[in-house]
């Protein structure tokens, strides 16, 4: 018992869980902001105190047992050290944005939500990690429902049935691993056992990844959850949920060839949905799982380089998309609306905003001095290097898919242009909304035009070039015609903002068809049920009669079954249990 | 074998319940039957706790009631025998220990939802209850556990009556289940009458020596009467139908005592039916663990679903005890090792959690006067510790890490990989993990509504339940984290118990 | 059905901006196609000097990636646009109006 938790305490992701729960009791949002702070910053404190460790040699703490299973509590090398870092950085602008915002609920489960995340980057072994991987379903479920609508209930509904079944493939994948083996250790998997034949474990701990890393068809919680959030829930969550699977997946399967065409799949597929969706959250959703894909494709091609890249995208992914979820926050909070057919010229009343926002498309469409141009590079330069032409182009297209789906329609249709009704509002965001976009942003720019701060945190020491002439001219033509094509289609009228109303993913397939197939199911089983019911009661109905008689008080029965069906159903079972008897042997 | 110094130990857990109930009759009533009822709960408790120790120190045990032990030359006793092994201590354990919690809380949720007069009553009852359900668990003679379950079902029978004070539907819940309970009884009489035919023992023990290779159709249809009984008072899918009333129109302190601890016993009877009296060398033994892998995963789902539609808490909580008895019979059907002890931790865990969830309600119920969905909004604004005390448990219910259902659910998909059932495995984990996710959807539904649904906006204002309910329901709620590290209780004792049992039913007799 | 879009109507009234002032527009328009031309000669200047290493054939072509650039935003903008007209359902067609609308919580709420 004792080293089993004395392991996870050591946790600084645990620490912060225990944090959250003791800012739901404080009062005041000014206390618990403050509360939430201190807490992140002496976690990180504690992680920072372990170090950190070569990939070859990671350093193991906590250990413990449970029905004798071995428990690492924490793992440190350099690939859970950097995700634990991003989160902290992550966790603390969070804080900061909703220091006036955000409520008790989403103040104290957004500190558990990103201690589960930071746990379970930690985690040295497959069943810790499945703990923190639960957490983070359960708090995040709450985050969703911040949002305060009937809407943003039935979408946290259904988001958190899907995390929870992806947290069930992950035990059920963890249990036949340990069955199996006896071994839970987190290390590289495959998805081939030896022999050639399908790795079930393996494969249901990889759907169990991929739903929260929003592989194709797996994805449409993503979409549908995020844009129902609070202003400051939507950017907790685009931090945490996601890059944990990418952690995931890095750890558990670097080089996986099926990873490459998933990863393609992803950043090309989504760009078209962000660019045919309505909502300007919904817009970055999709944009979020596009750049999934690059980080999907990296640990697909699993080289040195490419699992470098997949990471240092998701660090730069989560600052930067943090930072477009918080400018979208902001204009929330000020216009009430995020429907882009309201929205435009909202620079003059948002100045600093705007600039966020042009910041934030100049760092994910990759220009020059932003983090966005050293981090996709890596990725690139690795499918470039690695011969593999498809994830090349899909990449490429993905970036100028971040070129639409930011620039054009983030950026410049919302806040640049002829001002519309709704934005006219009453000033630039509040003041800690903006201390914490200037901070992303300030990172961003730190690591765009200092790289090797970054560098030096990656999982491998590979020795890389960002800045040479080829990537910044091939870069900027790719750019710059791309963005030269959209405003020419503008100028001559070609192109015209998405129609406004709720773009259909493939949870229509469940929420529409499946619901009215289910709902005939249950009626069609109930209809069969009476029928066959009544035509027995019509049967038995004198012998019934006698128990209904000695039935008590009357009227309030509608709902209960009768006593006699009761009787009679008994008598029916134990006589086919009499029968099987007789007939089976 | 004797326990040196305490020969007279397995018999104190029946008997000092029993000759306290009638005392409780004679009080005041208001506090003095409260106070003597838990007092008694605590003695049973700590005489469970020392039997469960000397169980796992020395073996099983046998206790001869009079001194009635089998003469010599006869290999069967002749008088009732009571035999503990580490199955049957663990139940008693879990029993009088819940048992020691609930009746403590029992207090003011008695006061405010039964007639003041009727309180001696109620606590002589209760503990008769409490009586039977250690007596059923205890004794090692197949008539006895009849003549227990029959004072356990009875006393039963008019708790669940006295809630009709609060709601009349009491008295047609409890009208339910005394016939159903009665046809249950006199099924699993009319198999031990079949048994005692074939065999002329009633002794379980000196049952199984006797029925080893006979298996004629006398002993089939007694074995079909027994479990079609038992699975008709363990509410198995589809004899369930008396269950959803009784808990949810009792008393809330008795909708807490029976949901963790009534049909766990009874769980416990068909594990000691199955393998210790017939054993695997029964060849329709096989034919009623592939029944119940069909049943439990039946039950899994279709009562998961209708909780999941229940506007009432209580009713909810009841349906989820019925999908929660499908966990268990899952475990059974495995018949390994694995999968008998994952069905017993399974028992001792949701008996953990549905009282949490039970003692929880029972205070909503007390300060609301309701235990409708609607009475929830806002609950956590409204009753704070109450409120994060169900979502803790409700918590465990779906089975999350750091609490005791994550145990239970981890052990049973282990079980479940190490089967050789007609259905794939891979199958049936996937199904467990389904239908946690209708669990998920019904906590779901309860914690959205207590943690952001607005509070009514005409609600008078209310004070959180008393701190003698709190603190006890809290203990319940710790135990769910508590368990969760401290799995040797748990895991250990039930694992060393799931293979006596099965070492019994292979016939390598009692190799503990 | 392209008219959905607000074309928000305050040009007429003297509501215009900074970057909406005509000449802004035009310095905007320069500047982007000068920046175009430029890295697109870089571009070829670099494939004919030699110091630019192209990971494949295809993009051996100088100006290959002014040429993805534009294809794939030729492409995306009417496959998004098809998307758009495709799947689009009234705002309405899940959840109601009133489901979107929050319930005044008393939290304060901006």
């Amino acid at each position: 018992m004792s080293d089993l938790l004395a392991g996870l305490i050591q946790n600084p992701g645990m620490l912060l869980i225990v944090a959250g729960v003791i800012v739901a009791l404080l009062p005041g949002r000014q206390l618990r902001a403050i509360a939430a702070l201190a807490a992140i910053i002496g976690c990180y404190a504690l992680l920072a105190s372990y170090g950190t460790a070569p990939m070859d040699a990671p350093v193991l703490m906590g250990e413990s047992t449970l029905f004798g299973l071995d428990l690492v509590s924490i793992r440190i090398d350099r690939l859970s050290v950097v995700f634990a870092t991003l989160f902290f950085i992550a966790a603390g602008l969070n804080a900061i944005y909703g220091w006036l915002h955000a409520s008790r609920m989403e103040a104290s489960m957004g500190l558990i939500y990103a201690g589960a995340a930071i746990g379970g980057v930690l985690a040295g072994d497959l069943l810790t990690l499945f703990i923190f991987w639960e957490l983070a379903a359960l708090s995040s479920v709450f985050i969703v429902w911040g949002g305060g609508t009937h809407a943003a209930f039935k979408a946290g509904m259904r988001y958190l049935v899907i995390q929870v079944g992806s947290g069930m493939a992950l035990m059920a994948g963890v249990a036949l691993t340990v069955a199996a083996t006896g071994e839970t250790a987190f290390t590289a998997m495959s998805l081939t056992a030896e022999d050639g034949s399908l790795n079930i474990a393996a494969l249901l701990i990889f759907i169990g990844f991929g739903v929260k890393a929003g592989f194709p068809l797996l994805h449409f919680w993503l979409p549908d959850a995020y844009p129902r959030a609070s202003a400051v829930g939507a950017v907790m969550l685009s931090a945490f949920t996601t890059k944990m699977a990418i952690y995931a997946l890095a750890r558990g399967f670097p080089g996986e060839d099926i990873l490459m065409l998933i990863g393609a799949v992803m950043a090309v597929a989504f760009i078209f949905f962000g660019a045919a969706a309505s909502d300007l959250r919904r817009v970055l959703a999709y944009s979020l799982n596009s750049q999934l894909g690059f980080m999907v494709c990296g640990i697909g091609i699993g080289s040195e380089l490419a699992i470098n890249g997949a990471v240092a995208h998701a660090f730069a992914s989560v600052i930067y998309k943090g930072m477009l979820f918080m400018a979208m926050g902001a204009v929330l909070t000020r216009a009430g609306t995020l429907r882009a057919a309201h929205l435009s010229g909202l620079y003059r009343a948002m100045p600093l905003t705007a600039l966020v926002a042009f910041i934030g498309a100049l760092t994910i469409t990759g220009v020059p001095l932003f983090a966005g141009f050293v981090t996709k590079s890596m990725t690139i330069s690795a499918a470039g290097y690695y011969e593999h032409m498809l994830v090349w182009l899909a990449l490429i297209a993905a970036t100028v898919g971040a070129v639409n789906n930011i620039g054009v329609r983030i950026f410049h249709d919302t806040f640049m242009g002829a001002r519309s009704d709704a934005a006219k509002v009453s000033g630039d965001a509040p003041l800690p909304m903006l201390i914490a976009m200037a901070l992303a942003a300030a990172i961003c720019l730190v690591v765009g035009i200092q790289p090797t701060l970054l560098w030096s945190m990656l999982p491998f020491d590979y020795d890389y070039a960002a800045y040479t002439m080829d990537h910044l001219i091939t870069q900027m033509q790719l750019i710059l015609f791309a963005v030269l094509l959209f405003a020419l289609a503008r100028r001559f009228g070609l192109a015209a903002r998405p129609r406004d109303g709720v773009l259909l993913d493939v949870d229509w397939l469940y929420r529409v068809p499946g619901r009215i197939a289910l709902a005939g199911v249950v009626r069609g089983t109930a209809a069969a049920w009476h029928r066959l019911w009544w035509g027995i009661q019509a049967g038995v109905a004198r012998l019934v009669k006698g128990l209904y008689d000695t039935h008590g008080p009357e009227g309030a029965l509608a709902r209960s079954w009768p006593v006699g069906f009761m009787a009679l159903f008994t008598a029916v079972v134990l006589g086919l249990m009499l029968i099987v008897t007789f007939v089976a042997y | 074998m004797a326990i040196p110094g305490l020969e007279q130990l397995p018999v104190l857990p029946v008997v000092i319940p029993l000759v306290a109930a009638p005392l409780t009759l004679l009080m005041k009533p208001g506090r003095a039957p409260w106070a003597w009822a838990t007092l008694v709960s605590w003695v049973t408790f700590v005489v469970t706790l020392l039997l469960l120790e000397a169980v796992w120190v020395h073996g099983p045990v046998e206790y001869a009631m009079g001194g009635w032990g089998a003469p010599e030359g006869m290999s069967a006793p002749i008088g009732i025998t009571y035999y503990v092994d580490l199955a049957n201590a663990l139940v008693l354990t879990l029993v009088a220990g819940i048992a020691s919690v609930v009746f403590p809380y029992a207090y003011y949720s008695v006061e405010s939802e039964i007639d003041h007069r009727q309180t001696p009553a109620f606590y002589t009852a209760l503990l008769i209850c409490f009586t039977g359900l250690l007596g059923v668990t205890i004794t090692g003679d197949a008539f006895n556990v009849f003549v227990f379950l029959e004072i356990s079902s009875l006393s039963t029978y008019a708790l669940i009556a006295m809630g009709a004070r609060n709601d009349r539907r009491a008295l047609t819940a409890s009208f339910n289940y005394l016939v159903m309970g009665t046809i249950g009884a006199t099924f699993y009489v009319i198999g031990i009458g079949l048994l005692y035919q074939a065999t002329g023992t009633l002794n379980m023990l000196d049952l199984h020596q006797q029925l080893m290779g006979q298996s004629n159709r006398m002993v089939e249809a007694g074995f079909a009467f027994i479990i079609t009984g038992i699975g008709l008072k363990l509410a198995m899918v589809p004899l369930h139908l008396w269950l959803p009333n009784a808990y949810c129109y009792a008393p809330s302190a008795i909708s807490a005592f029976l949901a963790a601890t009534a049909t766990k016993v009874q769980v416990y009877i068909i594990l000691r039916f199955m393998f210790s009296v017939f054993g695997f060398e029964f060849a329709f033994l096989e034919v009623a663990l592939n029944a119940f892998i069909v049943l439990g995963i039946v039950g899994m789902f279709y009562a998961s679903f209708v909780a999941v539609f229940r506007d009432n808490v209580k009713q909810m909580l009841a349906y989820s005890s019925i999908a929660q008895i499908g966990y268990m019979l899952l475990g059974i059907s495995f018949g390994t090792v694995d999968g008998v002890a994952a069905s017993l931790i399974h028992v001792f865990n949701h008996a953990l959690i549905k009282a949490a969830l039970f003692m929880g309600v029972g205070c909503v119920v007390l300060r609301l006067g309701s235990s409708n969905f609607a009475a929830f909004n806002g609950l956590a604004k409204r009753m704070p510790w109450t409120a994060w005390g169900l979502i803790i448990s409700g918590l465990s219910l779906v089975g999350v890490p750091l609490t005791v259902g994550f145990i239970s659910k981890w052990k049973l998909m282990e079980a479940a990989f190490q089967t050789q059932t007609f259905i794939p495995p891979l199958l049936i984990v996937l199904l467990i993990g389904a239908s946690s996710l209708l669990a998920a959807i019904y906590i779901g539904r309860l914690a959205y509504a207590m943690l952001l649904q607005p509070v009514p906006e005409d609600a008078e204002p209310v004070k959180e339940a008393p701190h003698l309910m709190r603190i006890t329901m809290w203990i319940m709620v710790l135990a769910n984290i508590w368990f969760f590290f401290q799995t040797d209780v748990t895991v250990g004792v039930a694992t060393r118990a799931a293979q006596a049992l099965l070492d019994t039913g292979l016939g390598y007799g009692g190799a503990y | 059905m392209s008219d959905n879009h607000h074309t928000p109507a305050s040009e007429e009234t003297g509501d215009t901006g900074f970057f909406e002032k005509p000449g802004m527009r035009k310095i905007l328009w320069v500047a982007l196609l000068a920046s175009c031309a430029i890295f697109a000669a870089l571009g070829i200047y670099g494939m004919v000097a030699g110091w630019m290493h192209p990971y494949f054939t295809l993009d051996g072509l100088p100006v290959f990636y002014a040429l993805a650039g534009a294809i794939v935003a030729a492409v995306l903008g009417a496959g998004g646009r098809l998307l758009s007209e495709a799947l689009t359902k009234p705002s309405d067609y899940y959840d109601s109006p009133a489901d979107e609308t929050r319930p005044d919580d008393g939290e304060g709420r901006p």
